[in-house]
């Protein structure tokens, strides 16, 4: 009977730390599979439409969009987001598929930027993924797709959902610290008892 | 004879049992219930040696890998408590009973319910809200006496 408890405790706790891994990491492996400037999956794909212009390279389209991460949006979703960018810089870059591309970066200056370059160098971190860092509470670069080929991406958002989450983890170790002090507090206590 | 003795201030954190003299421990629960009209029952529940749950009759039964320890208070302390000690061999007329070392006559009744807090068991007990010592009393201890009116007088013990 006390194997069979052990055994569910031990059950238990594997089923929370993947549920935890979850919460923690849901794009961990989409990062890794971007495999170079981008992470994360696509939500949705765009409709190809038929007045595409020359493309800047032969690559079929289907394949080319699979390459990113990040969210894609709208022109006017991006526009209504970030309003006036403080500069738009214009590089060019190969993709994961290792097709070039033609990026616009809309510059909006502050932290968002830095880690929206830190994305696009590659120069991503584990140390991202945790709550401690800053990284952490933003959302991955915004892009969209232009109809020439091109791609405009925008910074990183702060997110009110990593927020949350980041509260919790802090909670939840606080809590958990808190319960290893009174638990050795209560077994003193008790050690001078006969009852167990 | 078996001697039996309890000591307490009414916590659990603060009772200790002797056994012919030495001092028990993992103890579980702890229910005695004599009275004058014949009942007498004196039962023991404890996590042996071997870990397993045991349930015996105090007087009447060897207690099999009963655990001991080194006394875990001193003298000073166990001045503090009150020690309820029975001496029996299971039955009725050969049982003495002393409060601090004190003979007492005159017993109606007596009456010793001592549980211990649920032993939740490794990843349970750590997550689990539940104080280990719990703030609900499981210890309750009662006696009554004739007094030489022939009126009751119920008293508690610790």
């Amino acid at each position: 009977m006390k194997t069979y408890n052990q055994l569910k405790s031990f059950f238990g706790i594997v089923i929370i730390l993947f549920v935890i891994k979850l919460f923690l990491f849901p794009d961990f492996a989409d990062a890794r599979r971007g495999g170079g400037s981008f992470g994360g999956s696509r939500t949705f794909k765009p409709r190809p439409t038929q007045t595409a212009k020359p493309q800047t390279s032969n690559i079929p389209r289907q394949q080319r969009t699979s390459s990113f991460g990040g969210t894609r949006i709208s022109k006017e979703q991006a526009k209504v987001k970030y309003g006036i960018p403080k500069k738009i810089e214009q590089t060019k870059r190969v993709d994961a598929d290792g097709n070039q591309r033609t990026y616009n970066i809309y510059n909006y200056e502050g932290y968002a930027n830095g880690l929206m370059t830190g994305y696009l160098m590659g120069h991503t971190s584990w140390l991202w993924m945790m709550p401690f860092h800053p990284a952490f509470y933003y959302s991955k670069p915004y892009y969209v797709e232009n109809e020439d080929g091109s791609i405009d991406v925008y910074p990183p958002t702060f997110s009110i959902v990593k927020l949350i989450i980041g509260i919790t983890i802090f909670s939840f170790t606080i809590w958990l610290l808190y319960r290893l002090i009174t638990a050795k507090r209560k077994v003193g206590k008790l050690h001078n008892s006969s009852f167990i | 004879m078996p001697t039996f003795s309890i000591s307490s201030n009414g916590r659990l954190e603060k009772t200790v049992v002797f056994y012919n003299g030495e001092q028990l421990t993992g103890l579980k629960e702890i229910y005695i219930n004599m009275n004058e009209e014949g009942n007498f029952e004196a039962i023991i529940q404890y996590q042996g040696t071997d870990k397993k749950v045991y349930v015996f009759n105090i007087f009447e039964d060897y207690l099999i890998n009963l655990k001991t320890t080194e006394p875990t208070l001193t003298d000073l302390e166990l001045e503090n408590l009150i020690t309820l000690t029975i001496e029996s061999d299971g039955n009725l007329e050969n049982t003495s009973i002393f409060v601090d070392d004190e003979y007492q006559e005159g017993i109606v009744s007596l009456y010793v319910h001592i549980k211990g807090a649920d032993n939740k068991d490794g990843i349970r007990k750590f997550l689990s809200s539940k104080y280990y010592i719990p703030d609900t009393p499981e210890l309750y201890t009662e006696i009554i006496f004739r007094n030489e009116d022939g009126s009751f007088n119920k008293e508690k013990i610790f």
